[in-house]
């Protein structure tokens, strides 16, 4: 190893570093809290995590391919998946306003967002 | 010139078994879809000994074949960026840079070209600029691997480096 090489390996660091805490975020809080569920960047669904969703499952199929999502206790996992890598299982739950589940082989992204304004007609329940 | 031609195709099938096996061996534990870039080591290994049009070649058709041989035709855009972002900053260090750097150093820049290439493409096809949150924990597996992979491909270069008349120079192995 020479001297240069602990240079970039000391640059690459700090540049993680930096996108670490000063990552893209909205800075948007709200009482109201949902997932944003989207296909290649398009939303097609809310859903919003309240008490009455515990315990419900949802499917959702893009391009011939099914993600099965489950909500509990104001989180939403991934739980079944039928793409190759299953990496969208392996990022765990998400609750927190910013966070994502991406699987990229079925193109879905799930995304957690608030909503300020509460409004009736954007509330879908099943 | 035939010569050549037999070594790179040689090269191409080495990277296409690398990253067939490395698919069988994910990191899980570090981070979802992080890889070892296995197939680097082959690309850095052609840019040191026949060029950086070479190194090109080798790794585009490594990306198309490894999409006939896997099918996922949806993975071909991460790996073919990913792959041109890697030679792209590996050809650029070892040009401009190969003075200060040794493979260690020119192989964690093709790491971390090949991690940006790809959260490039997942920004395009999610058109969520988020995905950037995801680069740091990648760049931060890939001087590890990159480390690994430069110190794997600098011994294999001091061998490989007699097949060729037109040996390039760069870093001391």
């Amino acid at each position: 190893m020479k001297k240069g090489d602990y240079i970039v390996i000391g640059l690459i660091f700090s540049i993680s570093i930096f996108l670490f805490y000063f990552g893209i975020s909205e800075e948007i809080t709200g009482d109201i809290v949902y997932a944003s569920v989207q296909f290649s960047g398009e939303e097609v669904e809310r859903i919003y995590l309240d008490d009455s969703m515990d315990g419900s499952k949802f499917i959702f199929e893009n391009l011939g391919n099914h993600n099965t999502v489950q909500i509990d206790k104001h989180s939403l996992t991934m739980v079944e998946a039928d793409c190759k890598d299953q990496a969208c299982i392996h990022q765990g739950s998400i609750g927190k306003i910013g966070e994502t589940i991406v699987c990229l082989p079925n193109q879905v992204l799930i995304e957690i967002k608030s909503d300020e304004e509460f409004s009736d007609i954007d509330h879908i329940n099943y | 010139m035939v010569k050549k031609l037999v070594y790179l195709s040689l090269l191409v099938a080495m990277a296409l078994a690398l990253s067939l096996l490395e698919n069988v061996i994910p990191l899980p534990f570090v981070a979802p879809g992080a890889k070892l870039g296995l197939s680097n080591m082959v690309i850095l290994i052609s840019l040191a000994v026949f060029g950086f049009s070479e190194a090109l070649i080798v790794a585009v058709l490594k990306s198309i074949v490894l999409m006939l041989a896997t099918g996922s035709v949806s993975s071909l855009a991460y790996s073919l960026i990913g792959g041109v972002m890697a030679v792209l900053l590996m050809e650029l260090g070892y040009r401009f840079l190969h003075k200060y750097l040794s493979f260690i150093g020119i192989s964690i820049l093709g790491s971390a070209g090949h991690n940006l290439g790809q959260i490039l493409v997942a920004t395009f096809i999610t058109e969520n600029i988020k995905m950037f949150n995801y680069l740091p924990l990648l760049l931060i597996v890939g001087i590890f691997t990159g480390y690994f992979v430069g110190l794997g491909s600098s011994k294999v270069i001091r061998h490989m480096k007699k097949l060729t008349i037109d040996y390039r120079g760069g870093p001391d192995v």
